[in-house]
């Protein structure tokens, strides 16, 4: 991408004001004093790439009042009635657009950026007609209106999906990439991507540097995430199948076994064995199914003995169905009222492990913050009062409690048992419902079906009927029985097919999970990290680092980082005590440095033939020359800006407001120079 | 054995302790409130004690949001939790915030460690978002306004 030229136009009653500036392809240079208006300019400038959030703050109200209110022009008070800036770029298609944002205005909202297919400011077209697009709305990322969505494809971006804090996904904001690319002066040079807004992406910095470097780690967070949601659907799949059948079967008073509540790649159908479960003791269905065919015959032939039957008898029967009927009854409500009570109490437990993991989660928390403070030396991370040192409870409310109490790292394994002994009792507690629903339905059918068998008699009892009408009730019974257990074992096999292709498919999903590189880098990745490590390192040289040996500082394979023995290397703030590592202790404008080696070997990787990466090409420095820098090092860094191929440069600086300072700095070093005598705001040509 | 020599020997366990009273926690979570959802980094005392008491449960958590939006607090009134005052002491005395006349400030220190804490992403995850999402819109107006009700 290239900047072309900048302009901002600020209606007065005094007339236009403002300015209007073209910058260079290779290394501009904003010179200016202190308090002359550099970083206004500069700020004006990611301000109209809707980039305001890198200066800290969502529209106008970053930019500061001489642009917006009002500002002083030869002595004279000039109040601000409107203003807004103008921006005209260019990507690597040639394609060229002007960008325009209102700052001040009454009607039209700062979050607005209309867009010109034009190059109005430099080129002298006419703007032509707009398309409008708005910043900092939900969405604005990944609706098509959305400015910040249109700047991305613009630049030819595709920004990827990463994780966030919170356990979701989110697009990696272009925001958090320009954060890399854009330094402003304030806060920007006190680590080494330091302005990422806050959005809830976990380790943003390093995700940031994967992408610019073009690693291959967003493909396989892709795959590795479309994975994950097919083992989801998988599980869910299953779950419901395997569900169906159990309800099914429970509805039959029949137990299919064999068959998880979780999937199983291994399943196959011939683990799936449907039972009938009377009592306590399981009998295969077609054995149940042969049971009942020969009770029907039994009472085929008893009906043809029927009408020599005596009273006496059909009375005996109807007494030993009664009791039959009580006993059945009394299992009934024994089986329903347990499984009220375990159902209760799974549910009670379930709320149990929700609070004992949210629980858990604080802990852990405590325990990190633990481990945070002593960094920053506080002294109660190590248990000591801070104002008489002496040891102290690791606990706010001590001394209202008797009694010892748990340390934080005894608290974590006592929550951790605890969370595991109630995944244990809900798994536990699970099983026994489940089996419960089978019985009950199971008790349910029989006492039915004894109810009509008693009813059948006793009309036989009393009507003396030639033909049984109970020995007829039954053997209908018994056929519809049959038949329904045969249609169940019909569904049963349909759904059990269905089981078998979730298993395969996830066999397919654990195969494809093991086929995904082990390392988080591949062997490719590794050798561009190589690369960003060594130019990493000439960077650091030429710019005359010297707080450690430049060999021996390494980019952490993990976090992207420099470091030196693990350690990120940065500038510790000096607290008292020996506990500052001095190894990884950077004086502070050697930690400029380092920010500078970074930013820039990140765009150099980038560019290099043999490992395209996905860096826009620009920087744009807000007096990089932080904490007293020697010139010397300006001047290396000015002149490895204009050297690199493929980079536009733009870098604000007061060169401690010293000509000899300037000179010295920018030696033979190509630039283009803006720079301006007094204030910045001033009148702008009547275009003639 | 007679019963005599029988003797039940009872050993104390140590008790489990709320993670929110372990020092640094309560600590940290008041430098995340005055850093991410006070402006200036300033918070009156009433107001700690409003935030800390809302960020016990989501549900409260929602009152809250609910009030940043709408520039209302809706809360009729909230605990004192003295564990906060316990930790606002201890934070003093580590110089991570200072007493001013309207309550109290972030020191520089007190910054450094509540960045460090915004940018570890494994700590307070739901404490974050809930504060960033309210941001500095409860002000201390709204919460005197409350505050006023109670003196009547």
């Amino acid at each position: 991408m290239f900047i072309r030229g900048i302009k901002l136009r600020a209606a007065t009653d005094k007339g236009d004001f403002g300015f209007s500036f073209a910058f260079g392809r290779n290394l501009t240079i904003i010179r200016g004093s202190n308090s002359s208006g550099k970083s206004t300019l500069f700020n004006c400038l990611l301000y109209a790439m809707g980039m305001e959030e890198l200066i800290g703050g969502k529209g106008e109200k970053v930019l500061p009042y001489a642009v917006k209110e009002y500002f002083e022009f030869e002595g004279v008070r000039i109040n601000v009635t409107a203003s807004e800036i103008f921006l005209e770029l260019e990507n690597f298609e040639g394609r060229i657009i002007t960008l325009r944002r209102a700052i001040r205005d009454e009607a039209r909202d700062s979050k607005l950026v209309e867009i010109y297919n034009s190059a109005f400011l430099t080129g002298g077209q006419e703007p032509g007609l707009a398309t409008s697009t708005y910043l900092h709305d939900a969405g604005g990322a990944r609706k098509q209106e959305g400015f910040h969505r249109y700047l991305e494809t613009f630049l030819g971006l595709s920004l990827p999906q990463v994780a966030t804090t919170n356990g979701g996904e989110a697009k990696l904001y272009l925001q958090a990439v320009f954060a890399a690319l854009a330094v402003e002066q304030k806060r920007g040079w006190t680590d080494y991507i330091a302005n990422i807004p806050f959005y809830g992406i976990r380790d943003a910095r390093t995700r940031v540097t994967e992408y610019l470097l073009g690693l291959s780690v967003f493909e396989t967070a892709a795959i590795r995430n479309r994975l994950n949601s097919d083992s989801v659907a998988i599980d869910l799949d299953w779950r419901r199948i395997a569900d169906d059948i159990r309800r099914d079967a429970a509805r039959n008073g029949v137990v299919v076994d064999g068959v998880d509540s979780q999937p199983n790649a291994l399943f196959t159908k011939e683990f799936a064995v449907i039972q009938k479960q009377t009592g306590s003791s399981k009998t295969q269905l077609s054995e149940y199914i042969v049971l009942l065919r020969n009770e029907y015959l039994s009472l085929a032939e008893r009906a043809e003995k029927f009408s020599q039957v005596t009273g006496s008898e059909a009375l005996k029967e109807l007494d030993s169905i009664g009791e039959e009927l009580q006993r059945l009854s009394v299992l009934h409500e024994r089986s329903t009222s347990t499984l009220t009570l375990q159902s209760a109490s799974l549910r009670e437990y379930e709320e149990l492990l929700v609070e004992a993991k949210e629980d858990l989660e604080r802990n852990k928390t405590a325990a990190k913050l633990r481990d945070l403070g002593a960094k920053h030396a506080v002294e109660l991370a190590t248990g000591h009062c801070p104002t008489c040192h002496q040891l102290v409870e690791d606990s706010l409310l001590s001394e209202s409690l008797s009694g010892p109490q748990m340390d934080l790292d005894t608290n974590i394994g006592y929550l951790e048992s605890q969370c595991r002994m109630l995944v244990k009792q809900i798994s536990g507690l699970r099983e026994g419902v489940r089996a419960s629903e089978a019985t009950v339905g199971d008790i349910a059918f029989r006492l039915a079906a004894k109810h009509d068998q008693r009813n059948a008699l006793r009309g036989d009892v009393s009507s003396g009927a030639t033909e049984s009408r109970a020995m007829v009730r039954r053997q209908v019974q018994i056929e519809v029985e049959v038949e329904e257990l045969q249609q169940l074992e019909v569904r049963v096999g349909v759904a059990v097919e269905k089981l078998v292709d979730v298993a395969k498919r996830l066999g397919a999903n654990q195969a494809a999970r093991k086929g995904l590189p082990r390392e988080n880098y591949t062997v490719e990745d590794q050798s561009r990290i190589s690369l960003f490590e060594k130019f990493f390192r000439a960077n650091a040289g030429s710019f005359g680092y010297e707080s450690a040996p430049v060999s021996e500082i390494q980019i952490n394979r993990d976090s992207l980082v420099p470091s030196l023995s693990q350690i990120e290397l940065r500038e510790i703030i000096k607290k008292a005590g020996p506990r500052t590592d001095i190894k990884a202790d950077s004086s502070a404008s050697d930690f400029v440095r380092l920010i500078w080696s970074y930013l820039l070997a990140l765009q150099q990787t980038s560019a290099h033939p043999t490992a395209p990466g996905k860096h826009p090409g620009i920087l744009l420095f807000d007096e990089p020359g932080q904490h007293s820098m020697a010139v010397d090092s300006q001047h290396s860094l000015l002149q490895q800006l204009a050297g690199q191929a493929k980079l536009q440069s733009i870098v604000a600086a007061s060169f401690d407001e010293s000509e000899s300072v300037f000179q010295q700095a920018t030696h033979g070093v190509a630039f283009q120079l803006i720079d301006w005598n007094g204030k910045l705001l001033r009148p702008l040509q009547v275009p003639t | 054995m007679t019963e005599a020599a029988v003797r039940l020997k009872f050993q104390r366990r140590p008790a489990p302790v709320m993670a929110e009273h372990r020092p640094l926690y309560k600590i940290c979570q008041v430098l995340l409130v005055l850093h991410l959802a006070s402006r200036g980094g300033k918070s009156s005392l009433l107001r700690l004690h409003l935030f800390n008491w809302a960020l016990k449960r989501a549900d409260r958590g929602r009152q809250l949001k609910l009030a940043s939006d709408t520039k209302v607090l809706n809360v009729t009134a909230w605990g004192f939790d003295p564990a906060l005052a316990i930790a606002l002491r201890y934070a003093i005395a580590e110089k991570l915030i200072r007493v001013v006349s309207t309550g109290y400030e972030l020191t520089d220190m007190g910054k450094l460690l509540a960045v460090d804490v915004t940018k570890d992403e494994a700590v307070f995850g739901v404490e974050k978002m809930l504060l960033v999402a309210v941001g500095k819109n409860i002000t201390e107006a709204m919460v005197d306004s409350v505050a006023k009700g109670w003196e009547a």
